[in-house]
């Protein structure tokens, strides 16, 4: 710790510069009343430009092993030097993520080009002078009828616009046989819009099929070139089944992700062999995407009896609102395909996917087997030895799936259990020929529990959990489809976990509401009560029960999915629908000023206090540690006040500080693809951090390791901008592919989801950053996002599935926390949970919005996975201080908006109940900025401050000139009033004026002459 | 054209058009100067964003600043295999 006077660019680097501080320009008070003498110190950070190179080495190695070989007939690897020929308007101008700057991710200025990515090869321009030749490619519109293509665009400017060359272009270009055609194609990533999911013009059915010009410039290349290998740049997966067998077959297949910035650097070295790819899917790749369950409950359906009158700035007035059913039920993905295959006897698998959940080939081939599967009783271990068997080096994916009995009592209780589910992953390390490991997978045996919501449980709670005796099935395999080897694991006696005891709720539930030990351990407390899991949406499983269908095995086809544009919603759950426009805190039975509700104080909570404490000095310490307590009676609710309703109105990539018990401002960013750190260009520079492949690319690497060094990097990075908070990852799920996001989400499976995120959310925790895990929960689609699309699911759907990624990285993430732990400034460290914020969902669950709903983030994540830390909103500009009044005690820290004080606050900042409210908020706020990289550089006692910003300046100068013309016009005014009255003479007059000066002449002349 | 017509031809403007023509322009750049500063209140963090802020600096009690509050690694080592 150096001790001078820094700059805002050595404290926080230039992000910091910009949004350091929300309100600390003045002393905090909560440190001068101490009377101590400070002295300014400057916090170390790494070099950001060190820090960036370093994380694109990380990204480097994201796109090696997230690169996904779909098929491979033997021409890859290519030799190096070899002639290759480009096709395909993606060559030219691939997409790299994001399509436009609007939203969340960071976009490219200057990004790697394919055509520097294939520097290792002899480029043969024939097809790119073809394209050139022909100038820009006109879009595909949209069919008649259809949603439009991209003229309609979305909030946030992105389009489903599909632009290729007339194949026409290629036909004279003479054949080539020592070429290897490389036909690009490319697809977007968008928020604030879903997919097109209807036809083009050309007959291309939807917007992530092959339109009739690219299966031109296949064909092309085809008659032109020896072999043909297709290049997808897209997240979400594409309809190529026919590029798989028939006339359109090509040789080999690559799914290349969404590269970002510097991400076709390594495209040469995955198609020489310098690198063996060994990504593997993480989707399904079906044959046809509108046979897939989700299809026909996606998109736009309205139902004709609930309007409500929208407070949102942008999208205002009354309108229908809209629904979306998960009508397949836990049914999704794989394990759709897989149970379909299991219990359809009209269904073959063989014709439904391309490939399968998991598939990914190498230029080496590897054999596994499964060594033992032990069962403790707790855990369940399962050894797997793999070995290289080919000529290269490579690395290799192991998956073990778990396969649960499915019985009477299953269909009496509505329980469904899909053929198999991913349970544990790894991945191997670098394998020589010939070389083998041994890998250890293992998973709690609890995680083969379904959950039953029809449950009437002891304690007179419904739903829990249920591990039903019988056999399950473990099962090693290459994907979801193929099996290498089975092992049975057998419970005797079915458990309920539904909370009567300890035995009776699960341990993972037992451990998140444990406190740790300094090691991060659970300590269980014999005399703690643990809440078992159980019902908290039984209104969205009446719903899809009474209103809407569930997939069930018990009636494969009498279930399935139907399409409805319309419908009316049943009073029953349309009662209360728009409680977040009509919310009053003074009169709400439930979370209002009412004696009885979930959230009522009778008295005001003790604030002002002079405890001597600031938020530094509570490092390290435990969330229920009583020194909070102590701290949070010092607030100040009447100076602070601007500081505290900002955090409640208007906090978008900030945190406000609150100056009476010295928690400091932080800044938060968004960044799907990296950390987006601020500058000119639009408010950000997207050079002066590391730009990663998209979500899906780092989920297809199966790497924990490397996604844990990714988050270590952000984490990093963050810490030399001054960026504490990264509004990332997202863990909802690929429902569908026509999710405008699933570029921003990382599978559609939720294990594999929730395992990689925890070890993003722990690398960046050990650097000192909070990921905000969002959008918690249900926010599967951007279709009628800010129409408060209503979602529904059946609680077992939502809990084994789309909360399930949350529930694992926050019950399971783990940070190094270092802390000064005496009065003599000895360090220590201590483990903590790293899992300190989440961002709620844009969509509704039911019919509440996400960050209003008490049940999802009080019931669920603070109550039942004994989360510690802070919620954000997702951006919403909403008119009405009542809807953030509502967000604010429902359990929403934090609200994710622009700040204008003049339009936005809370109705109700006075009361004990409000005040209460308040006060937790700011508890889990302090909690996680405490914890964080914003407390670098911070002993115990220390405090952030910020001095006026430079802006100021600016108006004080307009001021300054405003007041020097004014005085002077007013000067210039009274000198020449003065000069008229001494020669009235050598002015104009008015005629008035001049008349009365005409007449008082005349009297004059008149009085002269008498 | 008369001799008291070439006197009339040369008297400057008269007052009232003048504070008319001058006090216009002092009132907009009052308002100007007005309406910048309580902009300035109101939307002092979004411009914040976009402007920059002020410096943000860290005080620490002066008989600890010896003490070690680097809590995280400064040395960037991510990236490597």
């Amino acid at each position: 710790m150096r001790e001078t006077t820094m700059t805002r660019r050595q404290l926080f680097g230039t992000a910091g510069s910009v949004a350091a501080g929300a309100v600390a320009a003045t002393a905090l008070s909560g440190c001068s009343g101490t009377g101590v003498e400070m002295t300014r110190t400057t916090p170390q950070i790494p070099d950001p430009d060190q820090a960036k190179e370093a994380a694109y080495k990380v990204a480097a190695r994201i796109q090696d092993e997230g690169t996904v070989l779909l098929k491979n007939s033997g021409v890859l690897p290519l030799v190096k030097g070899s002639v290759v020929m480009p096709f395909g308007r993606a060559y030219l101008d691939p997409i790299y993520g994001q399509l436009t700057s609007g939203g969340s991710a960071k976009w490219s200025v200057d990004p790697v080009t394919p055509e520097q990515g294939l520097s290792a090869f002899s480029i043969d321009g024939s097809a790119v002078d073809a394209m050139r030749t022909a100038g820009d490619p006109e879009a595909l519109e949209e069919a008649e009828g259809t949603s439009a293509a991209g003229k309609a665009g979305s909030m946030l400017g992105g389009d489903c616009r599909i632009y290729e060359y007339d194949p026409s272009i290629y036909d004279g270009i003479a054949e080539s046989p020592e070429a290897t055609g490389i036909v690009f194609v490319t697809r977007s990533g968008q928020e604030g819009q879903d997919q097109k999911m209807d036809a083009y013009s050309d007959g291309t059915p939807h917007y992530l099929a092959l339109s009739k010009s690219e299966r031109g410039a296949i064909t092309a290349a085809k008659r032109i070139c020896g072999a043909v290998v297709v290049v997808i740049v897209g997240s979400a997966p594409m309809e190529v089944g026919d590029l798989t067998s028939g006339s359109l077959e090509v040789d080999a297949i690559i799914h290349y992700g969404h590269p970002s910035e510097r991400g076709f650097s390594e495209l040469s070295a995955l198609l020489d062999g310098d690198v063996n790819p060994s990504g593997r899917t993480v989707d399904t790749w079906s044959r046809d995407f509108t046979a897939d369950p989700s299809y026909v409950s996606v998109g736009l359906h309205t139902y004709d009896n609930l309007p409500i009158t929208s407070g949102s700035l942008t999208d205002g007035g009354e309108f229908m609102r809209t629904f979306n059913e998960y009508q397949e039920g836990v049914y999704m993905g794989y394990r759709y395909y897989e149970t379909a295959a299991l219990v359809d006897p009209s269904f073959s698998y063989d014709d439904a996917v391309v490939f399968p959940f998991g598939f990914g080939l190498s230029y080496t081939s590897f054999t596994q087997s499964l060594d033992s599967v032990v069962d403790d009783g707790v855990d369940v271990t399962a050894r797997v030895t793999v070995t290289n068997a080919g000529d290269v080096s490579g690395k290799d994916v192991v998956q073990l799936y778990a396969a649960s009995p499915y019985t009477e009592m299953d269909q009496a209780e509505g329980i469904e259990k899909p053929a198999c589910q991913l349970v544990d992953f790894a991945k191997t390390d670098l394998l020589a020929p010939g070389q083998s490991q041994t890998l250890e997978l293992s998973f709690d045996r609890e995680d083969m529990a379904s959950y039953c919501y029809t449950r009437e449980n002891p304690n007179g709670t419904v739903g829990c959990y249920v591990l039903e005796a019988g056999d399950y099935e473990v099962s090693l395999r290459e994907n979801s489809h193929a099996v290498i080897a089975r092992g049975t694991v057998t419970q005797d006696e079915t458990l309920w976990f539904d909370g009567s005891d300890a035995e009776h709720t699960r341990r993972s539930e037992r451990d998140a509401q444990s406190a740790l030990d300094d090691q991060g351990n659970p300590v269980e407390d014999a005399g703690q009560a643990y809440v078992a899991a159980s019902n908290r949406f039984q209104a969205s499983s009446d719903y899809m029960r009474a209103q809407s269908r569930i997939l069930s095995r018990a009636d494969w086809a009498g279930t399935k999915p139907v399409y409805e544009a319309t419908k009316s919603i049943d009073d029953e759950f349309a009662e209360g629908h728009d409680l977040f426009v009509t919310f009053d805190p003074a009169t709400d039975a439930r979370l209002g000023n009412v004696e009885g509700s979930l959230v009522y104080a009778a008295d005001e909570p003790t604030s002002g206090a002079k405890n001597g404490l600031v938020a530094s000095d509570l490092r390290g310490a435990a969330y229920d540690d009583p020194r909070w307590d102590a701290l949070l009676d010092q607030i100040d609710w009447v100076a602070d006040k601007s500081g505290i309703v900002r955090n409640f109105s208007g906090d978008a990539y900030v945190t406000a500080a609150i100056d009476s018990i010295g928690l400091p401002a932080t800044i938060d960013m968004d960044g799907a693809n990296g950390l987006k750190v601020q500058g000119s260009d639009n408010g950000y520079d997207m050079t002066k951090s590391c730009s990663y492949g998209y979500e899906p690319l780092a989920a297809a690497t199966w790497s924990k390791d490397l996604l844990y060094q990714m988050g270590e990097a952000i984490g990093t990075e963050g810490l030399a901008h001054g960026i504490s908070g990264w509004y990332s990852p997202g863990l909802n799920l690929h429902r569908s592919f026509f999710s405008g996001r699933v570029f921003e989400y990382y599978s559609e499976d939720p294990m594999l989801t929730g395992k990689l995120a925890e070890r993003v959310v722990s690398g960046a925790g050990d650097q000192g950053m909070y990921c905000y895990l969002k959008h918690f929960a249900l926010n599967e689609t951007d279709t009628g996002r800010a129409q408060l699309i209503c979602t529904w699911a059946d609680e077992q759907t939502m809990r084994e599935l789309y909360f399930r990624p949350f529930e694992i990285a926050l019950k399971e993430a783990r940070k190094t926390v270092r802390y000064t732990s005496d009065d003599s400034g000895a360090v220590a460290e201590k483990v903590m949970r790293a899992g300190t914020a989440v961002m709620a969902s844009q969509t509704c669950v039911g019919t509440m919005i996400g960050h209003c709903s008490y049940a999802l983030l009080h019931d669920i994540l603070r109550e039942e996975w004994g989360f510690e830390g802070m919620v954000i909103s997702d951006y919403w500009v909403w008119n009405g201080n009542n809807h953030r009044d509502l967000a604010m005690r429902a359990g929403c820290d934090t609200y994710l908006c622009m700040s204008v004080p003049a339009m936005w606050s809370i109705s109700d900042y006075d009361s004990p109940t409000a005040r209460a409210c308040m006060r937790r908020a700011i508890h889990n706020l302090a909690y996680t900025v405490t914890n964080s990289s914003a407390m670098q550089g911070m002993v115990p006692g220390a405090v952030q401050k910020t001095a006026e910003s430079p802006w100021w300046g600016i108006i004080r100068g307009v001021d300054v000139v405003a007041a020097a013309l004014v005085a002077g016009g007013v000067a210039l005014i009274a000198r020449r009033t003065k000069a008229e009255r001494e020669h009235p003479e050598l002015y104009r007059r008015s005629k008035r004026k001049q008349a009365k000066l005409d007449r008082k002449r005349a009297e004059k002349d008149a009085g002269e002459k008498d | 054209m008369t001799p008291a017509d070439k006197g009339s031809a040369k008297l400057k403007m008269s007052n009232t058009k003048f504070r008319v023509l001058l006090i216009i322009p002092m009132v907009i750049v009052a308002l100007v100067a007005i309406l910048a500063t309580v902009a300035g209140n109101l939307l002092g963090s979004t411009l914040d964003t976009y402007l920059g802020r002020g410096e943000t600096y860290v005080e620490t009690p002066s008989d600890k600043t010896s003490w070690d509050s680097s809590y995280y690694d400064v040395q960037v080592t991510q990236g490597e295999e």
